[in-house]
């Protein structure tokens, strides 16, 4: 298969190639696109040289698979046009998400969605994948009636430029400097702030809405009640989510470990007593969703509430999109209905 | 003209206390600033004076009027009652007594009147639940409140000194550690969360969050309410903030809950997305006020709202607070304490 990865030299991009070498070292047949700025970069994948290429119209002929993950502009710039020229689009960006013609993909969820894309297929956003990645299992216990989720969402979810920030802001403040915002709306050093992208006039952000309406569309479960607190926080890597859910019946936390420990791509970690629990440093660079603090919700009696954490770069992305690959490749669905 | 001693003057709380009296009185009140003996003979400064600070002990409150006491339950258990045979009214700011039938559990601003009915210590409420009471109480006047989740996201002043430093030294080492690999170390908080603040209870619930289920139903006087929390420490220096969702008994509006809001003495409503205006730690620190802001329907709840609370710990949530319900006994002549077991009084 021909890879294209579109964004190769950003966060995510970088996580995508290395995952890429770790899982498949012998495989050179890549195509590394940035925009112009980034063009000309060397990097070494795979033992091999390869030279960054601007992303353009023609980038896309012998493209098998192209990944994409720079920004919603590029995505409806090049998805359109990648997909036009016979390759399988997975996209990271919100560009596409709730189209109908679209499939919303966590493979492990809905991984047979991928059977009817039509050239796009994207990954939900870093926030929702965590949550859709538990909800599945548990719901084999009951249906899930609502859901709150707030969020502790690290910087790198916003771009390379928000971690620089993040710790040019950590040595002016240590030697006393002030500390001003550019790659994101509020400082963060030492600060946390709610808000991730715009507003609606619901008073949600986007992002907030986007876990909403993703999560539904995962799941195929319209009639879910959700809310949704999105919160950054000075943490370089991982997202968490403060998670309580509301079943139609009682479930014990017995049962939802059991349930959880069984999904793959999940990792149960709860032991209060040795103090074992999710935490962004040690999910950092792993591929699991971790799931902890496990325990009927006090406030309900049809409740659970969990932590659950996941790096965002990871299953919350470069992963998640590398495996709706290999899902595709399987199914024999790379080249869809087109065909 | 009262005697006031500060136990713990030396801790973040009890220096925030002394900073507080200074800013709201003037400088002739005779101050004694006690601490544990590691502490004695350090020399602090309040009002312009510089005071030496002693060890805590039983003989210590001799014509105390007010003792404040910001230090662990193991101190507050072994000083409180000698402060209070000594004829002082004890101000305590740890957990040892806050759920004692005989000991009020005071936000003077939601339930000042029972300072009235104190024998001798009254208790503050933990960091965490002061802002959600604040918030709570006008919005109740509007409708009951059935359910509350709680989410915080808690500073490191919360847990004193160490953590503080602890945090100052990891930020500073950590900056350009590969943070995509685990490389994590133990009791790393810099670049990091962590779900749990205080020990766990066998219901799989830190006392942290527990604390914010018994205190706000206590100070609040509704034995029934639900509230559900998650406590989780974030790498912040000063403020607690929290993620809020309410359930009423019926469908309030975000007009409603705004002016019930806007009308508590004590808490400022900052809530104005179009121009990115809500609080933050970084604002909110060194403020007295608790502030409130995303307030917004659940989506869902129709009987929900959503918001964000960010309070100062060491003011609000401690200090401040603190000193409120000192000025609270004072304006309701309650400074000596009622005998436990009154009979007629001439």
């Amino acid at each position: 298969m021909n890879l294209a990865i579109v964004g190769a030299t950003g966060a995510v991009g970088q996580v995508t190639l290395r995952l890429i070498e770790a899982r498949y070292p012998q495989h050179r047949n890549l195509k590394l696109l940035a925009s112009k700025r980034s063009a000309g970069r060397k990097m070494n994948v795979n033992g091999k040289t390869f030279v960054v290429e601007e992303t353009t119209d023609d980038s896309f002929d012998d493209v098998d698979i192209a990944f994409i993950s720079v920004s919603t502009e590029a995505s409806r710039r090049f998805g359109p046009v990648a997909a036009r020229a016979g390759a399988m689009v997975i996209d990271d960006s919100s560009a596409f998400r709730m189209e109908q013609a679209v499939p919303l993909v966590v493979p492990e969820v809905n991984g047979s969605d991928l059977l009817w894309h039509d050239g796009i297929v994207s990954i939900p956003n870093c926030s929702t994948t965590p949550l859709v990645m538990v909800a599945h299992p548990l719901r084999q216990a009951s249906p899930i009636r609502r859901i709150v989720a707030d969020t502790y969402q690290s910087v790198s979810g916003a771009g390379g430029a928000a971690m620089d920030e993040l710790r040019e802001q950590t040595r002016t403040v240590m030697h006393g400097g002030p500390a001003e915002p550019n790659a994101q709306p509020q400082r963060i050093a030492f600060n946390v702030f709610p808000q991730i992208d715009g507003f609606n006039e619901t008073g949600y952000t986007v992002e907030e809405q986007k876990m909403i309406d993703e999560s539904r569309k995962i799941l195929h479960a319209p009639d879910i009640a959700l809310s949704a607190t999105c919160v950054r926080v000075p943490v370089l890597v991982s997202h968490c989510v403060a998670a309580h859910l509301e079943f139609e019946q009682p479930v014990s936390a017995g049962e939802a470990r059991e349930l959880l420990s069984q999904m793959p791509g999940v990792t149960v970690q709860d032991d209060p007593a040795a103090s074992v629990y999710p935490m962004p440093v040690s999910a950092a660079g792993c591929d699991d969703v971790f799931v902890g603090r496990i325990r009927k919700d006090a406030s309900h009696p049809n409740g659970l509430a969990m932590w659950v954490v996941t790096d965002n770069l990871v299953k919350g992305a470069a992963l998640n999109a590398l495996q709706i690959a290999e899902e595709a490749v399987a199914l024999g669905a790379v080249h869809g209905q087109r065909r | 003209d009262l005697t006031i001693a500060v136990v713990g003057a030396t801790g973040a709380v009890g220096a925030e206390f002394l900073r507080i009296v200074e800013q709201r009185y003037a400088p002739d009140r005779r101050k004694a600033a006690m601490a544990s003996q590691r502490s004695a003979g350090k020399r602090i400064v309040v009002g312009g004076e510089e005071l030496v600070v002693e060890e805590a002990t039983a003989d210590s409150f001799e014509g105390v009027d007010v003792a404040f006491i910001s230090a662990s339950s193991a101190v507050s258990r072994e000083l409180a009652p000698h402060a209070v045979a000594a004829g002082a009214v004890v101000i305590d700011d740890g957990s040892a007594f806050r759920m004692e039938a005989n000991v009020p559990l005071v936000v003077p601003e939601v339930n000042g009147e029972d300072v009235e009915w104190h024998e001798g210590i009254i208790s503050i409420p933990n960091c965490s639940t002061t802002p959600l009471v604040m918030a709570a109480h006008p919005l109740r006047e509007l409708s009951p409140i059935r359910r509350v989740i709680a989410d915080t996201y808690q500073s490191v002043s919360g847990a004193g000194a160490s953590l503080v430093a602890g945090l100052r030294e990891q930020s500073e080492r950590l900056i350009d550690a590969d943070h995509s690999s685990t490389a994590s170390e133990p009791g790393q908080i810099a670049y990091n969360l962590i779900p749990q603040i205080d020990r766990f209870m066998d219901t799989g619930y830190t006392y942290e969050e527990q604390k914010m289920r018994q205190e706000s139903r206590k100070i609040l006087h509704e034995p029934e309410l639900l509230i559900s929390a998650t406590c989780v420490r974030v790498p912040v220096y000063v403020s607690h903030s929290a993620a809020v969702h309410i359930e009423f008994d019926r469908p309030v509006s975000v007009g409603e809950a705004r002016e019930a809001l806007a009308g508590m003495p004590g808490l400022t409503v900052l809530d104005d997305p179009a121009n990115a205006a809500y609080p933050m730690p970084w604002d909110v620190s060194g403020q007295d006020d608790v502030f409130v802001g995303r307030i917004r329907q659940d989506l869902s709840n129709p009987n929900g709202l959503a918001m964000w609370i960010v309070s100062d710990n060491l003011r609000k949530g401690a200090a401040l607070n603190s000193l409120q319900i000192a000025e609270e006994l004072l304006s309701r002549n309650r400074l000596k304490p009622r005998a436990a077991n009154a009979s007629v009084q001439a």
